[in-house]
């Protein structure tokens, strides 16, 4: 039944080594949504190899996303939006290093919300940290996604 | 009689014209009559002349006239793939000119991935010297003809008395020629030419937009565009509106080598103001008004660019009135013109950005002196491998910030109640800048400092994760932050000078550190149920450790209002959403997460956890000036319960649903759940929903719960006939115009001027905004139709609310427009591009 | 009529544009299209080009957000960087990343 994760895999390697072996390439995000980018690429490069020790690569990691507002909620008096939800989706492929095979595949998908006010200057501050935060539960998802994957592959 | 030719004999023979280019005959049988020196070829003849080909069933070819007559289901393939058909031909042997009978021309184009196929035909047709075809009572169509019934008229065609199709200047004239949609003459137009498909740019009047609006009446807006380089071009797009006059609009659009810029100019001498509320709630005493747009994006290598957003209004309802930019229901709701100019720079897991920004606020509502003047925002994040036996990730981040702001924004607790300035227009009066009723801590917030805050914080960090032989993953942390604080409060003009009544803002240097250690402990376990897929849990605990966060509530807080306490801040280090607060004291955070992941591409995820606060100040139990961290859920030592479940079918579908359950009772004081899915190929539809409930926040100004819905769909009843629709509800409208009425009610009673405020329930389920459209879309033909309701009249400055009509028909090949690069389709909302 | 097409760089020479040399008639008919989503702008262009999709110069519509912008297919920063000659010079501020 339920065994530890980073233990050996069902194909007998350690699952620390097959993750660390994983080379996280540069995200294709859509135009002028780069910053989100950079920082789902910085945690889930920390998220699969947290030793910092470079070592050899096994495995591609290539990811294509974008994201977009909702507004749930707004004050119809004032015409603004009180809340914003920014959607996140993030398309992932891991591959061999040569790009020749897809070992698995998939679509993440998550959100983070936020507080508006009349203030545009901190709606704008609070929209940077929930994207922020929506890149690291999108990398905190996609690590545990291919972690199950190749624990399960014999 | 000739000599039957053997099969497929080909009769090599010289001809004049381009040296060496001999005519190739061939066919089934080949007749030569010496007497009138003609040679017959019949049975699917074949005549090569050079890149162009002729074939039909019997071609005679006349040598002293050196004329060629072609009959029965003639075929001639022109160099550049055109291909003409026709019942006779009389062509010159260089199959350059001559006449043709019922002839047909299909020419086909790839354009960004698009394959577009033209075709003329007409009773009779003229080549002339292989550069014009002439077509006398032709028609022009870029439609596929049906295929099971081909004699039906395509959906659209041009039908003239002539034709002309120069394929050297690439363009097509038509004289006295009809538009017939589905056979059905629709507009007359007496000399018209249009650019041939190969061509990408040519100057000439682009597909007119029609629009009816409540506020602008009955409007046609004809572009017309100058192709002045390939390069760089003009559109000029006058609008002809029944109620207000001609609206011009001039676009201008340039590529240099490595970047590009456009600047977009619109004005209108508005003939009927009375359709817009007078000043100082709408624009209804300008005659008039205008905007200036500029976009510029320009790469300085291959990390750095740099470029700005810029946008100029004469009135905050400029924008609206006139549908200036595109908008969507959730665009509707971001009342903003932000004007920014940019540095960014990226490179591998590095990332520097460099802002400046102007706020125009756009509802009536808003006081433009409230909104900061901030130059510059710089933001720095640079990760780099821990150095050797340290290993681990050492990060580096820096913000600076400094902003200007003329007016204290003030917000009193409960939110309405004193307004700065209520106008009233024919007896009714409308509440426009809130203020607060009595300025002291616990009834009035400061949402923006009055002055000029300049602020630099750095912080440096460091992790690494240990993954033990049991499988426990170990992350110790540390970092270190300081901030800087050079604030200089404005205590003169407005009622800037109350602040002191509400808090002792510190005025110059004030400076703050917080260093803090920490672990953060997983232990994820594994099992795989085979068909029911791989399901991993993970225990999740985090211990920090910090002296308590000093100076709270003598500092601004300009960026870190926005306090959300949900599954994806609980793991954060330090939750404020900006660098004006830090997060001190001793804390843990506790939960676990549970996931499923199966072969068949589902996955499930679900998430529950607690924050408790063990020693030191907890930093959101004392708010600062605007209040951040009270009715947050963090206030009280063991925090309020947060949890998400996310379910993801396929690659297509995802539900995501996050709730914060009260500490005490489990009364849900958050809940947001979301779903976005494309359910093609099984039913063509694609739609996505927000629904969300906060709870009332008194110690925020919110007195009374907000709920709302947002919703889009698009259904594609056939792959041609599409339908589409957005609202945007607003569940708890009823309860704020309650509010304002009863207030209204009571200053009216205290100082009874103009009429008394009437009550009208706006009902349960307000519609807040909605647009629906619908359309028909082919390979040759788009036509849509939209209706679109706008937000309430009073914020964008109608007298009534305002309901727009816009119909768009293009006709592929005559007169399109590529709307990617100009200015008004990109919008950004927060910060936050519109993918395009 | 006119047609507003994309601009070109500077140094795009052709003025005439380039013939259309596909000889024959392709037989696929005109692309699929997307269809329009946002009040009624674009006119629903085509589905991203699976080359471009590879190329990392487009986005596949799996990863696109919902209720995202035109129809144009979306770009991604590097399929916008395509077409522009980027300057290979250093900059000032290249130490910092």
């Amino acid at each position: 039944c339920f065994r530890p994760l980073y233990g050996p895999t069902a194909s007998g390697e350690s699952l620390p080594a097959l993750l660390a072996g994983i080379q996280v390439d540069d995200i294709a995000m859509a135009r002028d949504q780069e910053r989100i980018g950079h920082y789902l690429r910085s945690e889930l490069i920390f998220a699969l190899d947290g030793s910092g020790q470079p070592g050899p690569k096994r495995y591609r990691l290539k990811l294509q996303g974008s994201e977009s507002v909702q507004t749930p909620i707004v004050s119809t008096t004032t015409g603004r939006a009180e809340a914003g939800t920014i959607v996140g989706v993030v398309k992932y492929s891991l591959e061999n290093l040569d790009g020749t095979k897809i070992i698995t595949e998939g679509v993440a998908t998550s959100t983070a919300t936020y507080d508006r006010s009349v203030q545009r200057f901190a709606s704008l501050r609070a929209a940077r940290d929930a994207e922020i935060r929506l890149a690291s539960v999108l990398a905190d998802q996609i690590k545990t996604r291919l972690a199950s994957v190749l624990s399960a592959k014999p | 009689q000739g000599l039957p030719g053997a099969a497929k004999p080909s009769a090599g023979k010289p001809v004049a014209g381009k040296p060496g280019d001999k005519l190739l005959v061939e066919a089934d049988e080949l007749i030569y009559d010496n007497d009138k020196n003609t040679v017959t070829a019949r049975g699917n003849a074949e005549l090569h002349y050079g890149p162009r080909t002729l074939q039909a069933d019997r071609v005679r070819y006349d040598r002293a006239s050196s004329r060629v007559f072609a009959e029965g289901n003639v075929r001639l393939t022109d160099q550049d793939g055109a291909v003409v058909t026709g019942e006779k031909m009389e062509l010159t042997d260089d199959f350059k000119s001559g006449f043709i009978d019922s002839l047909r021309i299909q020419q086909t184009v790839v354009k960004k991935g698009e394959t577009i196929r033209t075709r003329f035909s007409s009773p009779r047709g003229e080549r002339l010297e292989g550069e014009q075809t002439s077509f006398d009572y032709g028609t022009y169509t870029a439609c596929e003809p049906c295929r099971d019934h081909p004699e039906k008229p395509p959906l659209w065609q041009v039908r003239a008395a002539k034709i002309i199709h120069n394929n050297e200047t690439h363009t097509i004239y038509f004289e006295d020629s009809t538009v017939e949609i589905a056979g059905i003459p629709v507009a007359y137009l007496p000399y018209f030419e249009s650019a041939d498909p190969t061509v990408k740019r040519k100057s000439g009047f682009l597909t007119p937009r029609f629009i009816n609006s409540t506020a602008l009446g009955t409007g046609l807006t004809v572009p017309y565009f100058f192709n002045l380089a390939p390069d760089y071009d003009l559109t000029l797009s006058p609008s002809f509106l029944s109620r207000q006059g001609v609206l011009g609009q001039g676009e201008f659009r340039q590529r240099l080598d490595n970047g590009s810029y456009n600047l977009r100019v619109s004005g209108i001498f508005q003939t009927t103001p009375s359709a817009f509320l007078p000043g100082p709630l709408g624009a209804g005493d300008r005659d008039f008004r205008g905007s200036i747009e500029s976009k510029g994006r320009f790469y300085i290598n291959e990390n750095w660019r740099t470029g700005w957003d810029l946008v100029g209004v004469t009135d905050k309802w400029f924008l609206d009135n006139y549908r200036i930019r595109n908008q969507s229901i959730t665009t509707d709701y971001f009342r903003e013109a932000v004007s920014t100019a940019y540095l960014i720079g990226q490179g591998d897991r590095s990332y520097f950005e460099m802002r400046g920004y102007y706020f125009k606020g756009l509802s009536s509502f808003d006081w433009q002196k409230e909104q900061p003047l901030v130059l510059p925002v710089i933001d720095y994040d640079k990760r780099i491998n821990g150095p050797g036996e340290l290993g681990g990730e050492v990060r580096f981040q820096a913000n600076i910030t400094s902003l200007t702001r003329e007016a204290t924004d003030f917000q009193g607790l409960p939110r309405t109640g004193t307004y700065l300035f209520s106008p009233s227009v024919n007896g009714i009066s409308y509440p426009l800048y809130e203020t607060c009723t009595t300025f002291n801590r616990n009834t009035c917030l400061v949402r923006g400092l009055a002055g000029t805050d300049t602020r630099a914080s750095a912080q440096l960090s460091w992790r690494r994760t240990f993954i033990d032989d049991l499988g426990q993953a170990i992350t110790p942390f540390a970092y270190l932050r300081t901030d800087a604080f050079f604030v200089n409060p404005s205590l003169s003009g407005y009622q800037n000078a109350l602040v002191p009544q509400i808090a002792s803002v510190d005025d110059g240097f004030t400076g703050r550190v917080m260093p803090a250690v920490g672990i953060d402990y997983r232990y994820p376990f594994v099992s795989d149920f085979g068909p029911l897929g791989v399901h991993t849990l993970e225990p999740i605990a985090q211990v920090i450790a910090r002296p308590s966060e000093n100076r709270i509530g003598h500092l601004p807080n300009e960026d870190a209002q926005s306090l959300v306490f949900d599954d994806t801040s609980l793991f954060q280090w330090d939750k404020f959403s900006g660098y004006d607060r830090v997060e001190g004291g001793v804390r843990t955070n506790l939960g676990a997460q549970y996931s499923v992941v199966t072969a068949s591409g589902w996955y499930a995820n679900a998430m529950f956890g607690e924050s408790i606060q063990i020693a030191g100040v907890n930093s959101f139990r004392r708010g600062d000036i605007a209040n951040v961290g009270l009715n947050s859920g963090l206030e009280t030592a063991a925090s309020d319960f947060v949890g998400r479940v996310q379910v993801s079918p396929n690659q297509n579908i995802s539900l995501i649903t996050r709730a914060r359950f009260d500490q005490a009772d489990f009364k849900v004081n958050r809940f947001e759940t979301g779903i976005t899915a494309r359910f093609a190929p099984f039913l063509p539809l694609s739609l996505s929903a927000f629904y969300s409930y906060y709870e009332a926040q008194p110690l925020l100004g919110f007195s009374h719960r907000r709920e709302g819905i947002t919703a889009t769909a698009t259904y594609n009843i056939t792959p041609n006939w599409f339908v589409t629709g957005s609202a945007l509800v607003d569940l708890t409208h009823y309860l704020d115009t309650r509010t304002l009425y009863s207030e209204a009610l009571t200053s009216y009673i205290a100082n009874p001027v103009g009429n008394l405020p009437t009550y009208q329930n706006p009902g349960r389920f307000y519609l807040s905004g909605m647009s629906v459209g619908a359309g028909y879309q082919d390979e040759c033909t788009t036509v849509s139709l939209n209706y679109i309701v706008s937000p309430i009249a009073t914020v964008t400055g109608v007298s009534e609310r305002n309901q727009t009509v816009l119909l768009r028909v293009e006709l592929k090949t005559l007169g399109e427009a590529d709307l990617r690069q100009n200015v008004g389709t990109a919008t950004t909302a927060d910060g936050i591009a519109s993918a395009h | 009529c006119g047609r507003r097409g994309a601009l070109e760089p500077p140094g795009a020479s052709a003025t005439v544009p380039a013939r259309n040399t596909a000889q024959g008639t392709p037989t696929t008919t005109a692309g699929p299209r997307t269809l329009p989503v946002s009040t009624g702008l674009g006119g629903g262009a085509p589905e991203p080009d699976p080359l471009a999709v590879r190329a990392g110069d487009e986005l596949p519509p799996s990863a696109l957000a919902p209720a995202s912008g035109t129809e144009a297919p979306v770009e991604t920063s590097r399929g916008a960087k395509r077409g522009y000659r980027i300057p290979k010079d250093p900059f000032i501020l290249d130490p910092l990343l």
